[in-house]
Formats: structure tokens, C-alpha cells, sequence
């Protein structure tokens, strides 16, 4: 087919790709892209070729054909696809309601691929709680590119700049090298080195290993040996460096007065919200003084650190049983147990207090099996998972872990087991057949990360989450007699008012559903996963629905298969709302007379029901400690500057006898002191002598070598790290190896050492002296002791059908349902947020939503049905009330959300956390409701009104592009691809090559070949790999008005698109980097030879050579090249030190006005290609591994050498395989492998009815 | 045209000589030749490394390893200068930086731009000699800079390095390495953009 056809046909194609290339981009959130309603047009894509001045009436013609037809006739393939019965074309990908109307005014935009004019919004930023202080709100959003220079000024500029460079031309600048004074032995500079640590993030304790260079960590990966993560990061843990460099950490202990802290200033000091002014140009470029950005101001007064231990000490020893130790979860064995010694010792209580708490799991779970515990969940056992508004990959114990378990079942494998990659060697040979896949079916009230990876999502209401749960129940024990259960008179007489079909009717759900999952289910008995814990699922009955969920999991003979709630259960959830709550009433009866506060923010998280400010209020003496001035630091009378996990000594238990260790890898950069240490130093300033070092402890603790990177030293090449670090913890590292004095201070290292020794050196009688396991454990990073019996789970509990009995009764009185125009209210958790306490931190701000790709913002989403109904278009303010507390946020239309649904994310609206966070987003946590001792986060029913006169412009960067009815990600299910390993997967002819001889030979590649396979089916959307880009390649933040106007500079993006009808719409995501081509349109447009392939196949581009024409990022068909408008780069560590310390030395920091792109992260290459130098081997498979590669918590990113048949990346291309735009002939180096939906054919017939 | 520069030749002359000064002090941001700062501590490498024959790798240690060439810490210094020649002054400066934990500040002589990513281990594993880049450091009692780091210089050394055949010259490069007989081995010194800038 690489002839040129006398044919037209392929001429017009070709026009056809040269058009569309021309006009790439359109974005949603332009002025008019409100017809929703409009009807999608046959081919949908008639508008943009109109609007194209000059397009080839042919070409029109051709357009306007049903493009299946077009597509089907253009591949010459539909005599294979004929012949496998193969007819039916996967629906039309869209990424937003406007695009899948086909808006003309979207089209208008399309022609324009380079915008800039967002519509501003009338109420930009800060939608406070009414009733609440606001603070200023942020200016008015101005538009972006206007305001500029204009003609004199530039010239005046110019002038000057002529003049300067004439003048004052000297030699480069004076720069110095400072070596050590010291150079400690493991340190060569350059070099960099790698310490084990574990995550500190969140609570789940993910083990890391972290590269320092010169004394400063820069890059995390996961510890490939680590039991929980296996080498994976979250985006979340990838992101860490911007809050430990964050120039906003409270630098030194302060005392504040209370009830009179200024409110902190809000969003205008971020450079992101300062790309709004009117001239941005003045401000970051040809203004000398970059320094504009206001100084933190930090409220109060430093205190030192001995003056503040005598203060609380005594405030303690005053409050005695009235005092209050309140933190979030911290498990380990020397954290527990100092804790347990601390409080001890002041006879005060500890309560523990996260945002997200597992009380209606444990009590779920108390009621089934007798013991609260937080089992933990074996994802990666699982082959059938349903969830019942849960968000297991979003939030859980353990989001990693099962993103891990998780991603790895979505993959094909062979039924007798083996990798995925051995399956698909064995598709090449024989097809798919004989290949599974898990089963994923998600009954949620709106589309949650889960529900985006489900084969088939039902949305329900959250009031019916429990009575469906039930009628699966019922049909599995009482219809279809099934499982141990069945013969139960107790479980049938409680399952008998919830038959399916009523409860189908009167939860929406079509007919059959129940019935169908409860047979899949039991098909999967033993290897399936029934998982209910999560905010969506937090309605008045959650505690009842975790009853069911775990009855069901005993039922099916999951529990001691895929659940463990016996042999290792999950430690890393301890915080409890009934214990919060209590202690609120205690503050309010004045029961408390002390509280210490530490690693949970109350202020920000808890219910405005609950009113905790009132309740700190009435406590004399509040201590906070906090890496950050947070909401509940400015209640407080001393915030003491605790650190970060990247600068302490710590451990952790996160499941129960699985320890990990956290080691420094940086000296503190702020005065600040662990918080273990100060509990150490407070206890031993109020007269504790166990915190003491022991005559006997010491020579043992001073043999220790002094582990990571010798901390002060480590940082002198740094300057400005070594000038802020603390001077008392520096004081201690030196004290240790000193002879023991009367009575010598023992620091928490020293301590976690002495607990270690005891506890698990001595329980667990390990070989060989102490010295060498505490060596093997820093080196490792943790100590998984019970590793067998912790894998094998395989001790079932039994459930007492007693608690099923409860829930079922429970269940008969719902509560309140929405009608007609009201809501059902359910909180959600963004995967990027969390519970907030990220929310200074850009990337993660800027990363989009994996669901609604919206970023820098959350949002309520409701159904674009009622949406239409009701009126409600795009940019549009709604108000509403929810348990007393009243709130204004943005709507979105989300695809696949109830229509009488309404959720919004927490973890954003941050009041007091930095520069960057305050005030972006709005606050949910205070929607939730209590119920006693319950908080409620779901399930409440509202009214939304909507404001009229206001509107607010959401960023969304996937709507940045737009797709032209290109077929850019295919999909098909398991079934039509056992029957036909190419089903779905047509390849399409190609046009013919510009480049030599058909663009075969003009690159040849005799060495290596650098390529990628993507699975597709194992892309869960975590963006985990977005983040990792980021941190390893310097990526810059743009901020949300430049996210508006497409100049987002991900060189990685997940593209989510949908297919089918918008209601509940099918989901294909679509990692999207640079392609990498052999005959790379970049290339042969660009006038200065700044992008070309390589000797291995990279399109590399010279930043030094880029003029910054954008005719490649124009000509680019997968919209994968970003260009440098405002330097953003510099502009992101214009914020100040240490921020700057988090930039890869080894990547150029990229200037303004140039082109970018992912590269394959070529540092990492070069790195390779000088090992294999050195040591006289070729670079092995998998001797490196890209920054995405190594993070994608699924594996769902190969890399290898194409020239290499063995190479894994190459094994994994099964005959699925696909190359985005395959048409355009630019002979990418990534394979696709399409996406499979595991929907079994009789009843896709039925759900797509 | 030529009447009006007879004209005004006092003021074409003047601009001929601005831009030439302009254009001679520009290019000497890229060359730097002849760069000689004054360190804050006079150490001599024509002693050190030219009269008493101290290898270059004995101070620079992990040269061979890193990107950079490691300026030695004065705890390297100290090794030898504890007992050689204690009692000198500039040595008791030594000493005293050394005790009060205060290295000195060196001026950087050889500097590249932020876009070059130039890394010393693949050079001196391929047995490039120091003063093929550095000059005859070991004659030097203060260092100066002796060759410009212009790109040409780079290019010009790395295709001399490596086999390439006539055919392969106008195509990408085909990483043919290049057999090294002193080293008895093959080396590879790639022309390709993202050799040096990534």
C-alpha cells in the first residue's frame, strides 16, 4: 500500500492529515462553547474543515462521509475485518461535551493553533465559605498577551540592552568552586548517590530509594525490593522535593497570639496567579528585578528551642490527665512506642486523627469478624473487583499497593499464568485466545479513578450503594443458592426484602445487572475483591455497607484469598472521626488544658459541624507542629518547625510486621527539629530520664557509622542549604560518637536504634551481630521479617452472620432521596490532592484530575444531562447548602456522573499552606456532615442554585486539543480479541513518506534503537509518570491562565478520551509522549535543524540551536511539543531558596523561547551509554530505565532497544499493537497495545442497549 | 552610497571600531583564552604536579568516575601537608581553613555553558590526556585557560576519534567504534546534538 495510488482516494487523505495537522488545537473553555445540545454530526467533524479557509472541496466531500465508512475504506482493511466479522467500529472518541456536539465555535478555535485569549472569569479564585473570612480576593484575571511591550518600549529596551552588551562586555562571569572542608568518603562530587528511606507523604509508607547528588536528594524512585510498592511511586510521593524545598515551610518556631493572626495572604503572591497581570513581559523579562516575588511573612515571634521546651513542659506537666497528644497516624515500632512513653510520662491521652478515617470499615468489620482491623487487600490476586463507591486507587490504606495489584490483572496473561509479556509472545504465535483478564465492575455515584478503569460502571445513587449490595447478596445466597451462606436461615430471612429486581428499578440500574455481577462474582470465587471503603461510599449506613461488602468477600471465599484481615493487616490508617469528634466536646467542656498537635490539620479537614476552632478555643495551651503554618498552626500559641520525611530519622509499620525505615537524606533546611525529637527534648526538659542515653546504649549507638550523606557537611557545596540549616539538630549529629557524659541527650536516631535492637533484633532472633542488621536495614530499607506468611494471607475469619442481619435491617431506612431537582452530595478525593496537605505543591496542582483532566481547580460535577436540563453550561457558579455549611464552587459536566448526583473533591481551598495553594479550589471538607460520632461525607441531599452573572473558567488541558474524528485510541473487548487478535485494530494505509525511499532507509539504526510499548489496558491514569517527568526533566509549571491558552509543558500527558454516549461513556486513556518518529514532521520543518533523530532513534532537540519558530510544535500530529512562552522554568524558582535545589543538574533548565519535548530522558541515556563504555558491555535490556518507565505503578511503560528482538519492551508487543496516527507515516517509535475491555458478550449486548 | 561614507568615514570608522571591539569582547565570552584569576590560596601545579610528579588523579580523585573533575577537599591538602612543609605560612592557612571547617572560594577558570553537559569520566576513559583540553597544566604555576571550549574544538576532536565511513557521514551517525590501540579497545565518541546537550 505504499505506492502512490492512481486512485484519488489516498491524495485526499493525505490532503485530509495535511489540513487537520494545520489546525491541531481547540480548547474548551473559550467564549461560547455551550451547545451541549446540539446534536453530534455525522462525521463530527464538518466544522473545522468549513472553517479552514481554502480546504480542498474534495477534501469537504470527503469529510462529510460517514467517517467509519471513510476510515474502514481509507485503512483497505475492511475485507480482513469483513472476514472476522469484525464490522463494528468502536463509537466516536471525544474529550469534551463541546467536541462530541461539535460546536462551531470550537471549530472556529481549531483553526488556531496557537491561542491566547482565555475568557476571564468573573469570580476568579477563593470561593470562601460564606460566613467565613475571606481575605482580599485575587484580581481579576485580565487577558494574557495583550498587554505585552509595545513598539517604544521594546525599542527603548533594545537600546539599552545594545548598550549594555557593548559596554559592559566582559569575560563570563565570575563563578567559584568550593570544595569541602571534609569531603566525606562516600561522596565524590558529581557522583550521585542513592539512600533507602520510606515515604512520608502519606501514611501508607511506600519504600524509596532517593539519588542524592552533592548532598541534596533530587529524584525518588521506589524501592524495587520494597514489599508495598515494589519500586513504584505515586505521583503524589514523586512530587516530594517541591515541599521539601518549599521556600513557604515555617522557618524557625514562632509564638503566635491567639485569636489575633492575620489571615494569610492569598493566591496573587504565586507567580502562576502573576501571569494574570497585564503585562507579563514587564514582570519576568526585560524587568531586571526578578526578585518581585513579596517575602514570606511569617505572623509571630521566634521563640528558641530550649525557651519553648521549658514552656510546654510545664504547660504539660500542669495539664496532666487534661493534656492531649493529637496526631495523625504514625506506626512503627520506635514512634509507637515513644509516643506511648511520652504520654506516659505526662499522663495525657493520645488521640489519632487523619482526614480520611477507616470507622465505617472498622466497624464493618468489628460487626462481621470481631476485630477492627483494616485488612489489607491483595489486588493483585484479585481478577474480579467490585466496588461499591469506592476509590481504592484514589484512596486507600495503601493507594500504591493496589494501583500495583490492580494495574497488573488489567493486563492479558495466559490463563496457566506466566508474565505478560509471555502472553504476549504466545499471542503472536497462536492469538489471544486462552488469555485473561480481570474483571472490574464499579457502582458508584460519580466517575471516580476506579470507575475510569472499569469494564462496566453502573452510577448509582449513595443512598442505594447498600440495598444493591444487598440484592447481589440476595441473588448470590438466596436465588442462586450459592456459597456457604446459602443454607443460612438467618442470612436468607435478611436477605429476603432486597430481591433484585425491585431494587434495580428503584436504584436505576437495568435489569439483570445484579443478577449478572452476582454470577461473575461466584465465577471468580476465591479470586475476587469486593471493596466499599471510600468518601462516596461515607453515607449514613457506610458502616453497614462495609458489613455487606465483607460479607460478600466471605461468601465468595475472597476472605483469606484477596483479604487478609488476620496474618498482616493494614496499619497504615489509625486515625478515627468518633475519637476527633469526642475530643472536640471534651475541648468544648473545657476538659482539656493542653493539646499538641502534630501531622494532621483538624482546622482544614474536619466537618464545619464540629466547629474545632470554637473547641481549640477553649483549650489554654495549643502546640502545633508543622513543617508549614497550616489552618490549624495560626489557632495555635507556638507552631514548632518540624520536618520533613526527607530530613528525619523515622519508621514505620504499615502493615503489621512489614517495617521500613525513614532516613534523612538532607540536613534540615529550615530550624527546624523532627517531631520525635522534640517530644524527646520536651519529655527530658520536664525531668524524663528514660529518654537518656544509657552508659550501655552509647558504644553500641557510636559504632554505628554515621549514616546518610554526614549531614552538615553534605551540605556546604550547596551555599544557601547550608546557611538555612538548622543549627540544633546539627549540633546532635555531632554529639552522638561523644564519650557518654552524666546525662547525655538521646536523639531519636539513637532512640529507633534502641527500639529496633529490642524489639526486632532481639523477637525476631536475626543472624549475625546488631551492627550488620542495622547496616542491612538502612541499606535495604526495610525489614519484612514475616515475608512468607505475610504473602500467603490464607487465614480466613469467619463471619457472623449476625452483622449482615444488622446492615439488612439498617438498610430498610435509606434516608432521604433526591428528586426531582435535588442532589444527592457526595465528597470525592482527588488523586492529586489527597487530603490537601500536597497543596503547595505546583505539580500536583497542575497535574489534571485523571477523571475530569481539570486542573488547578476542583469543582461540583453533575451530569451533563441534568446540566441540560436544568440549564447549566459551561463556566457555570453554583450555591449550595450542605449540613449547615454554604459554599460556591465552579460545575463541571462530568461524563458518567448520576444525574441526581453532585460530588466535589476535598483537599483543595487551602487557606494557610503557601504561596502557591492558598485559596486555589475550594474547600470541601466542612460540607461534611455529623451524626454523633460519625461524619458523614455522602449521601446528603441539596439544592444547587445557580449564581447568576458569574462565570468561571475551569483549565483543562486534555480539552487543548482538539481530535478532528482522528482515531488516536482504539479499544475492543477480551472476547472479539480471542476471536480475532487484530479486532478493533485496523491498520490504516499509510501516506507516502517526504523522506527518502519511502522513508525506509534514510535512518538507519545499527546500534540501538530506543522504543517504547505501552499497554494500554494496564494505564490506570495515576499520573504518577507525569509527575516523575517532571521532577527528572526540570519540567516547568505554567500555571492555570497559560494551562487555558494550551501552553501546559507536560512532555508526558494521559490523555482520557470517551467513547459512546456522554451519560456513562466508555473510557480509553492514552499515555501521550513524543512519538519519537523515524520520519519526523518536526524535523523537516524546522530552519534551523534544532530537532533530529539521532543515531538511536531519538528526535532530539538542541535547545541551544532552537529559535523558537514553532512550526514544529505546529506540525507535530501528536501535539507532544511544548514551547517555552515566559520561561517558565526560571519563573518557578524565582520563588527563592532552597526551591531551586530540586532541578536535576544533569537536564538543562530550558530558556524562553524554546521548543521542549520529551527526549527519553536522554540523561539517562548518555548515562548508560558511559557505563557501558567503562565497563566494555553493551547496554543490557533494561540496563536504565526512563523516569516514567520506573514509576508506573502498573508497568504499563516498556522501554528497550527495537533492535533487539529479546529486549522486553519488544516481547510485549503483541499483535494489538498500534501506532497512534499510523496514517501520517511518521513511523513512531511507540507501540500502543490497544485497550481491552474484559465485558462479556452477552451482556455488552444488553448494556449497550 | 560611497559618496556618503566619504562623508561621514570619521563616523563609519568610529563603528567599525565599536563593532569590532564589540564583536572581539563578545567572542571572548565563548573563548576565555588567556583566563588567569588570582586564587585565594596560590597553589602551583607546575610544583605539584610538574616538579614533584604528583598524578594529576591523586588530588582530582573520582575524575574517572564523575562529570566533573573534583576540586580536592583540604583534607587532601592535609594528607601530605600535615607533616610537608608544616611550618610554611600559606601552609598554616591551609591549616587553618582546614581546622575551622572554611574552604577556600576558587575562581572558576574553565566554564561551560549551562547547555553543554561536558562529563570528565568518558574522556579519561578513553585516555584523553588532561592537557589535551587543560594545556600544559603541569608548567603552570597559576592556571590559565588555554584553549576556547568552542564547539568546533569538541567536534573536531570527536570525529577524529571515531571510525566513520565515507557513506555514513552524510546519514546519522552508525556508532561504529573506534579501535583504540593504546587502550587495546574500542571507544565511541558520538557527533550526534544530544552527545553534549540534553
Amino acid at each position: 500500500m505504499s505506492v502512490i495510488p492512481a486512485d484519488t482516494s489516498d491524495f485526499n487523505e493525505r490532503t485530509r492529515m495535511e489540513h487537520q495537522i494545520n489546525q491541531a488545537e481547540s480548547e474548551p473553555n473559550r467564549p461560547g462553547a455551550r451547545a451541549l445540545g446540539a446534536a453530534p454530526r455525522a462525521g463530527g467533524n464538518e466544522g473545522p474543515v468549513a472553517a479552514a479557509a481554502g480546504a480542498e472541496p474534495r477534501a469537504e466531500q470527503r469529510e462529510a462521509g460517514d467517517e467509519p465508512a471513510a476510515w474502514a475504506a481509507a485503512t483497505g482493511a475492511n475485507a480482513i475485518a469483513a472476514a472476522s466479522g469484525e464490522n463494528e467500529e468502536e463509537p466516536r472518541l471525544w474529550t469534551t461535551l463541546e467536541q462530541l456536539a461539535g460546536d462551531p465555535a470550537v471549530a472556529a478555535l481549531a483553526a488556531r493553533e496557537f491561542k491566547n485569549d482565555p475568557r476571564p472569569s468573573t469570580a476568579p479564585g477563593l470561593f470562601p465559605i460564606i460566613g467565613q473570612s475571606a481575605g482580599p480576593a485575587a484580581p481579576a484575571a485580565a487577558e494574557d498577551g495583550k498587554g505585552g511591550v509595545d513598539r517604544r518600549k521594546f525599542l527603548q529596551w533594545s537600546t539599552a540592552a545594545m548598550a549594555l552588551a557593548t559596554a559592559a562586555c566582559t569575560r563570563k562571569p565570575v563563578s567559584y568552586l568550593v570544595p569541602y572542608a571534609q569531603q566525606p568518603p562516600e561522596i565524590i562530587p558529581g557522583m550521585a548517590n542513592f539512600y533507602a528511606t520510606t515515604c512520608q507523604e502519606c501514611t501508607s509508607s511506600c519504600g524509596l530509594v532517593v539519588k542524592t547528588r552533592d548532598g541534596r536528594p533530587i529524584k525518588v524512585e521506589g524501592n524495587p525490593e520494597h514489599p508495598l510498592n515494589r519500586g513504584r511511586v505515586c505521583a503524589r510521593g514523586q512530587a516530594t522535593f517541591l515541599n521539601l524545598y518549599d521556600p513557604d515551610r515555617l522557618p524557625h518556631p514562632i509564638r503566635l497570639r491567639r485569636g489575633h493572626v492575620p489571615p494569610p495572604a492569598p493566591g496573587p503572591r504565586s507567580p502562576y496567579v502573576r501571569f494574570n497581570s497585564a503585562s507579563p513581559m514587564q514582570n519576568y523579562d526585560l524587568d531586571g528585578d526578578r526578585g518581585t516575588v513579596p517575602p514570606q511573612i511569617t505572623p509571630g515571634e521566634p521563640v528558641s528551642w530550649g525557651e519553648i521546651d521549658k514552656e510546654i513542659a510545664a504547660a504539660l506537666r500542669r495539664a496532666g490527665a487534661n493534656g492531649v497528644l493529637l496526631t495523625g497516624t504514625l506506626h512503627g515500632p520506635a514512634r509507637t512506642q515513644l509516643i506511648a512513653e511520652f504520654t506516659q510520662f505526662f499522663g495525657m491521652r493520645h488521640v489519632v486523627y487523619d482526614a480520611f478515617n477507616p470507622d465505617a470499615l472498622l466497624a464493618g468489620q468489628t460487626a462481621g469478624y470481631g476485630a477492627a482491623v483494616v485488612p489489607r487487600y491483595f489486588f493483585d490476586r484479585a481478577e474480579m473487583v467490585v466496588t461499591f463507591g469506592a476509590d481504592p486507587l484514589a484512596q486507600g490504606a495503601s493507594p500504591l499497593e493496589y494501583m500495583y495489584g490492580f494495574g497488573h490483572q488489567r493486563k492479558l496473561r495466559l490463563r496457566t499464568g506466566g508474565s505478560p509479556v509471555e502472553a504476549s509472545l504466545a499471542a503472536r504465535k497462536s492469538g489471544y485466545q486462552g488469555q485473561r483478564m480481570s474483571r472490574v465492575v464499579a457502582f458508584e455515584p460519580a466517575m471516580s479513578q476506579t470507575g475510569l478503569n472499569a469494564d462496566t460502571r453502573h452510577y448509582v445513587l449513595p443512598q442505594d450503594l447498600l440495598p444493591v449490595a444487598l440484592a447481589v447478596a440476595h441473588q448470590l445466597v438466596v436465588v442462586d443458592k450459592r456459597s456457604a451462606f446459602a443454607n443460612n436461615p438467618a442470612v436468607t430471612a435478611a436477605l429476603a426484602p432486597y430481591a433484585p429486581a425491585e431494587i434495580e428499578k428503584a436504584a436505576g440500574l437495568k435489569s439483570g445487572v445484579v443478577a449478572q455481577t452476582a454470577a461473575e462474582l461466584w465465577q471468580y470465587r476465591g479470586k475476587g475483591l469486593v471493596y466499599a471503603s471510600g468518601l462516596a461510599a461515607g453515607t449514613v449506613l457506610a458502616a453497614e455497607l462495609e458489613a455487606v461488602a465483607g460479607f460478600l468477600n466471605s461468601a465468595l471465599e475472597n476472605e483469606g484469598a484477596t483479604v487478609d484481615g488476620a496474618v498482616s493487616p493494614s496499619q497504615q490508617m489509625q486515625g478515627s472521626n468518633a475519637d476527633m469528634l469526642a475530643l472536640c466536646d471534651d475541648m468544648r467542656a473545657g476538659k482539656v488544658q493542653a493539646i499538641v498537635i502534630y501531622g494532621t490539620n483538624p482546622a482544614y479537614t474536619l466537618p464545619q459541624a464540629a466547629d474545632f476552632a470554637a473547641a481549640l478555643a477553649k483549650v489554654p495551651y495549643v502546640v502545633v507542629l508543622g513543617q508549614r503554618l497550616d489552618e490549624t498552626g495560626r489557632l495555635a500559641n507556638v507552631v514548632l518547625t518540624s520536618l520533613h520525611g526527607q530530613e528525619s530519622w523515622g519508621d514505620a509499620e504499615p502493615q503489621k510486621g512489614l517495617y521500613s525505615l525513614v532516613q534523612p537524606t538532607i540536613a534540615p533546611l529550615f530550624d527546624g527539629r523532627a517531631f520525635e525529637d522534640s517530644l524527646i527534648s520536651i519529655a527530658r526538659t520536664a525531668g524524663a530520664t528514660q529518654f537518656d542515653r544509657q552508659a550501655s546504649a552509647a558504644p553500641a549507638a557510636a559504632a554505628v557509622p554515621a549514616t546518610p550523606a554526614a549531614p552538615a557537611a553534605t551540605a556546604a557545596p550547596v551555599g544557601k542549604a547550608a546557611a538555612a540549616k538548622g543549627k540544633t539538630q546539627a549540633a546532635q549529629p555531632a554529639a552522638a560518637p561523644a564519650a557518654p557524659a552524666k546525662r547525655e541527650p538521646m536523639d531519636f536516631h539513637a532512640y529507633i536504634q534502641q527500639v529496633w535492637k529490642q524489639q526486632l533484633y532481639g523477637k525476631y532472633k536475626v543472624a549475625g551481630s546488631w551492627e550488620d542488621f542495622w547496616t542491612g536495614v538502612l541499606r535495604q530499607g526495610y525489614f519484612d521479617p514475616m515475608a512468607e506468611q505475610r504473602a500467603a494471607a490464607g487465614q480466613p475469619r469467619s463471619y457472623r452472620p449476625a452483622a449482615l442481619a444488622a446492615a439488612a435491617h439498617a438498610a430498610a431506612a435509606t434516608g432521604p432521596r433526591p428528586s426531582g431537582d435535588e442532589f444527592a452530595f457526595s465528597l470525592v478525593v482527588s488523586p492529586m490532592m489527597g487530603d490537601g496537605r500536597c497543596g503547595n505543591n505546583a505539580f500536583l496542582l497542575e497535574i489534571p484530575d485523571p477523571v475530569s483532566k481539570v486542573c488547578w481547580d476542583n469543582f461540583v460535577a453533575v451530569s451533563p444531562a441534568t446540566a441540560k436540563r436544568l440549564g447549566w453550561e459551561h463556566g457555570d457558579v453554583v450555591e449550595f447548602e450542605v449540613n449547615g455549611a454554604r459554599l460556591r464552587a465552579p460545575i463541571l459536566r462530568q461524563p458518567g456522573v448520576h444525574p441526581n448526583a453532585a460530588t466535589l473533591a476535598v483537599g483543595w481551598g487551602r487557606a494557610s499552606v503557601g504561596m502557591i495553594g492558598n485559596g486555589v479550589g475550594v474547600n470541601a471538607f466542612p460540607l461534611a456532615g455529623v451524626q454523633g460520632r460519625q461524619i458523614i461525607t455522602s449521601g446528603a441531599v441539596v439544592r444547587l442554585r445557580k449564581v447568576p452573572g458569574v462565570y468561571y473558567n475551569l483549565a483543562n488541558p486534555q480539552g487543548n486539543n482538539y481530535l478532528e474524528g482522528r482515531k488516536v485510541a482504539l479499544a475492543t473487548s477480551l472476547e472479539k480479541l480471542q476471536g480475532n487478535a487484530l479486532a478493533g485494530n485496523v491498520p490504516p494505509q499509510k501516506d507516502e513518506s517526504i523522506w527518502h525511499n519511502g522513508g525506509t532507509s534514510d535512518h538507519t539504526f545499527t546500534g540501538n534503537h530506543w522504543g517504547m510499548t505501552i499497554d494500554m489496558n494496564a494505564c490506570i491514569g495515576c499520573n504518577a509518570c507525569m509527575a516523575a517527568c517532571h521532577s527528572e526533566n526540570n519540567v516547568p509549571i505554567v500555571g492555570k491562565t497559560q494551562v487555558q491558552v494550551g501552553r501546559e509543558m507536560d512532555w508526558i500527558r494521559i490523555d482520557r478520551y470517551y467513547t459512546g454516549a456522554y451519560e456513562n461513556p466508555d473510557i480509553i486513556l492514552e499515555p501521550m509522549l513524543c512519538q519519537q518518529c523515524v520520519n519526523a514532521s518536526c524535523e523537516s520543518v524546522c530552519p534551523v535543524i534544532a530537532t533530529m533523530t539521532n543515531g538511536e532513534g531519538i528526535n532530539v532537540q538542541v535547545y541551544n540551536r532552537c529559535v523558537g519558530t514553532r512550526f514544529c510544535g505546529n506540525n507535530c500530529p501528536y501535539k507532544v511539543r511544548r514551547f517555552n512562552y515566559y520561561a517558565y522554568g526560571e519563573i518557578q524558582y524565582e520563588r527563592g531558596a532552597p526551591l531551586e535545589l530540586a532541578l536535576n543538574p544533569d537536564v538543562t533548565l530550558r530558556s524562553r523561547g524554546v521548543m521542549e519535548k520529551c527526549n527519553f530522558c536522554l540523561q539517562r541515556i548518555n548515562a548508560a551509554h558511559i557505563k557501558s563504555q567503562q565497563l566494555g558491555v553493551p547496554i543490557p535490556d533494561g540496563g536504565f530505565q526512563t523516569a516514567c518507565q520506573q514509576t508506573c505503578p502498573s508497568e504499563a511503560i516498556y522501554f528497550g532497544n527495537m533492535n533487539d528482538p529479546n529486549a522486553r519492551m519488544m516481547q510485549a508487543r503483541g499483535p494489538r499493537g498500534f501506532e497512534v496516527l499510523a496514517n501520517v507515516n511518521n513511523q513512531p517509535s511507540i507501540d500502543y497495545q490497544l485497550k481491552v475491555r474484559n465485558i462479556p458478550v452477552w451482556k455488552s449486548a444488553e448494556d449497550q442497549a | 552610497m560611497s559618496v556618503k561614507l566619504k562623508q561621514h568615514w570619521r563616523l563609519t570608522a568610529i563603528v567599525v571600531i565599536l563593532l569590532g571591539f564589540a564583536g572581539w569582547k563578545g567572542l571572548g565570552q565563548f573563548t576565555n583564552v588567556g583566563y588567569s584569576p588570582v586564587q585565594p590560596i596560590p597553589f602551583s601545579h607546575r610544583l605539584h604536579a610538574g616538579i614533584n610528579h604528583i598524578p594529576c588523579m591523586y588530588c582530582h580523585a573520582g575524575v574517572e568516575y564523575s562529570s566533573q573533575s573534583p576540586i580536592p577537599p583540604l583534607n587532601v591538602c592535609m594528607g601530605c601537608h600535615s607533616v610537608v612543609d608544616a611550618n610554611r605560612p600559606l601552609i598554616q592557612r591551609i591549616a587553618k581553613a582546614y581546622a575551622s571547617g572554611t574552604p577556600f572560594r576558587f575562581v572558576r577558570v574553565y566554564q561551560l555553558p549551562e547547555y553543554v553537559k561536558f562529563r570528565h569520566s568518558p574522556h579519561i576513559d578513553a585516555g584523553i590526556a588532561c592537557q589535551t583540553c587543560h594545556g600544559q597544566i603541569e608548567s603552570m604555576n597559576q592556571v590559565t585557560e588555554v584553549h576556547q571550549f568552542a564547539m568546533g574544538e569538541c567536534i573536531n576532536c570527536h570525529r577524529a576519534r571515531n571510525y566513520m565511513p565515507a557513506a555514513a557521514i552524510r546519514k546519522h551517525r552508525d556508532y561504529q567504534l573506534a579501535y583504540l590501540p593504546s587502550l587495546d579497545r574500542h571507544i565511541n565518541a558520538p557527533v550526534d546534538c544530544n552527545t553534549c546537550h540534553n
